[in-house]
């Protein structure tokens, strides 16, 4: 069904959003997703295994529709990876990433670009900068300690956060490409999709996510949590890519810590059911975790993996 | 003639305070970059890029959310470098300052997987198969390498052998860590906990901080885990244990309460048992499959806390809440929490 601006508008109001964005993110994602026409989904989840992690990166999206029906020909896309550390298991794999690129590329994308917050000196590391540039993509930099790199974006329905400053880079472009590694997070157990986010954010937010007014508070977790839910309220990603090969389930975000290889890309458009499917990968389930279970609550996606079709295949 | 005097008194002072502070200085270098190898120690190996430094509230700068747990303990700097060997092999440093050695061996076991063996560097080494974390004095070290070979283990302890002796010397380790150390109650591994966030990780009681806790262990036995928290005083840890068990009650994730507020036995969904009880200035937790098991841990508990306790705890009864049970309000006719925790 194809939004056109003036249902978007009513709609915009309705959640009290378009007061906050103006007409041009939330308009462009929800318009240009519905007018790409892609086919009706007949999976919620799709899953690739194996030992080639580039495979099944073009695998888990093509038993998702293919890439077409995310990007449109021409258009600007903005994939956000993990390039945190060099740590095993701590960043979304270069071939996972490479893959993507690939992909928005046959698919007609007039131009690819990394966004982060994360230094050079990452990219590099992890192995992630070679494949952007050797796939003539780009890596776009934000300053997180300037803060007129961001803008303050409100959020009508937060519970504990109600305003983020968000960068300004991000509303550059038409597909955003969420691609987390998920894995371990000390702080609340898990990474996802939807932690994941927190790299568009400032440090100024992200630290009020891990504290409240600026102290520590010993009850922080539950906050953190609901930050987290509470920001993916107002940023929907096109299409979540996530590395599931290896990674971490101790000592997260940042590791060393012990790693479990189930070596699976996961693709998928609602947050909350792939983070389910996600956290399952090494004995968690949706509902225990704080930020999957208040998303669902925000009623951003399906908790009950029981109810999302889920395709799983081996190469 | 005194004026003389106090004017040479003065000279030996300022000759004496002189050679103190250089002193203090060599042994506390000013700059966190001092404890990473030289050059000149590392023969095939040499630095990638700048080192990366934090200190206090920036650590979240350089590990993000990582940082918290630091916080937690107690943080004050660290650096982090890579290097590489002609070899092709690469690994990381990073180097952790933390407020004194109790939050640096806190830290230490907090991180240090359940695979790993033991080395012989500093207060205590742990080699996992890509990686190694130490401690000394108020430092943790962890050297992470990038695969499993025995060339990078190798390199991984030879870097450590060059960082620990740069390290202040020393290290004390937190008193409670004694209770899992003697041979009738040894752990397999202990977590020392100063917060919420350590206690979380090891077992998700609640995502407040419902035990108040400051100082805490969680101790890993084969077939089950014990957890003591300790207060400043027996009234504040029962208080505490009221405050949980008011929250636990309310929560979904357990079922089969009996109890109250003095002790209480409960179960989860994964048919854990969960025993708690306070006792003396602690609270005593035992968490495992095999229920009868908690009399026994937790017998044994009491007992290394009557041993190590302070002298004036030595009248009190081994079994201070049977002999001296609280009052009726806390437990119901119905409650049972003295099968698990009495010797008869």
């Amino acid at each position: 069904m194809k939004i056109n601006r003036r249902d978007f508008i009513k709609k915009s109001a309705s959640i009290g959003a378009f007061s906050v964005f103006g007409i041009g993110l939330t308009s462009r994602f929800k318009t240009k997703r519905a007018s790409i026409g892609r086919k009706a989904a007949s999976i919620d989840i799709s899953v690739a295994q194996g030992e080639d992690y580039f495979a099944n990166t073009l695998k888990a999206v093509e038993n998702l529709g293919g890439m077409e029906g995310f990007v449109p020909k021409g258009s600007k896309v903005a994939i956000l990876a993990n390039p945190q550390r060099n740590n095993p298991g701590a960043f979304t794999k270069p071939e996972v990433l490479q893959a993507a690129i690939k992909m928005c590329q046959q698919a007609g994308a007039g131009n690819i670009t990394c966004i982060s917050q994360l230094p050079d000196q990452n990219w590099e590391a992890t192995g992630l900068k070679k494949v952007v540039l050797d796939e003539g993509a780009h890596i776009v930099i934000i300053d997180r300690s300037d803060e007129s790199q961001f803008k303050t974006v409100l959020i009508p329905n937060g519970k504990a956060l109600t305003e983020a400053q968000i960068m300004k880079e991000f509303f550059n472009y038409d597909v955003f490409i969420d691609m987390p590694i998920t894995k371990d997070h000390a702080g609340n157990k898990f990474t996802g999709t939807m932690k994941n986010l927190m790299g568009l954010s400032s440090s100024k937010t992200n630290r009020s996510f891990h504290k409240k007014g600026w102290q520590t508070d010993i009850n922080a977790i539950d906050h953190l949590e609901q930050c987290i839910a509470d920001l993916n309220t107002i940023i929907q990603p096109d299409l979540c890519i996530v590395d599931a090969t290896e990674f971490i389930t101790t000592n997260g975000p940042f590791g060393p810590g012990e790693i479990v290889t189930p070596q699976k890309v996961i693709a998928g458009t609602d947050r909350v059911a792939v983070d389910s499917y996600c956290c399952s990968l090494w004995g968690l389930e949706g509902k225990d975790i704080l930020q999957i279970n208040k998303a669902f609550h925000h009623g951003l996606g399906e908790i009950d993996l029981n109810k999302v079709k889920i395709k799983e295949v081996s190469l | 003639m005194k004026i003389r005097i106090l004017f040479y008194t003065a000279v030996l002072f300022l000759i004496f305070d002189a050679c103190f502070s250089y002193s203090s200085q060599q042994k506390s270098p000013e700059s966190i970059l001092n404890y990473l190898p030289t050059e000149s120690t590392l023969k095939k190996w040499s630095p990638m890029g700048d080192p990366q430094t934090a200190e206090g509230e920036n650590l979240f700068q350089l590990i993000n959310g990582g940082a918290e747990i630091y916080h937690e303990y107690g943080f004050k700097r660290a650096v982090i470098h890579s290097y590489e060997c002609e070899s092709g092999l690469s690994l990381n440093i990073e180097i952790y300052e933390m407020e004194d050695s109790f939050s640096a061996y806190g830290v230490f076991s907090f991180k240090t997987g359940r695979q790993g063996r033991k080395v012989d560097i500093g207060m205590d080494a742990i080699l996992e198969d890509y990686y190694l974390n130490f401690w000394k004095s108020n430092y943790v070290v962890t050297l992470i390498g990038f695969d499993t070979s025995q060339a990078t283990q190798q390199a991984l302890k030879e870097f450590a052998k060059i960082i620990e002796p740069k390290l202040p010397d020393g290290g004390e380790y937190p008193p409670l860590i004694h209770h899992f150390t003697a041979k009738e109650t040894e752990a397999v591994r202990t977590v020392y906990m100063e917060g919420n966030l350590a206690i979380f990780n090891q077992y998700e009681f609640h995502t407040e901080n419902i035990f108040g806790i400051k100082k805490g262990v969680s101790a890993y036995f084969p077939d089950h885990t014990l957890f003591i928290l300790e207060y400043n005083g027996n009234s504040e840890a029962r208080d505490w244990f009221q405050n949980a068990w008011k929250h636990l009650k309310q929560s979904e994730k357990f079922h089969g309460f009996e109890g109250s507020s003095g002790g209480a036995v409960f179960q989860d969904k994964n048919g854990n048992y969960i025993v708690a009880t306070p006792f003396q200035k602690y609270i005593l937790v035992y968490l495992g499959k095999n229920e009868s098991k908690a009399k026994d841990s937790l017998k044994k508990l009491k007992i290394s806390i009557v041993k190590n306790g302070n002298s004036h705890h030595s009248h009190i009864s081994l079994w201070g809440e049977a002999k001296h049970p609280v009052p009726d309000r806390f437990f119901p006719a119905s409650f049972s929490i003295n099968r698990y925790l009495n010797t008869t």
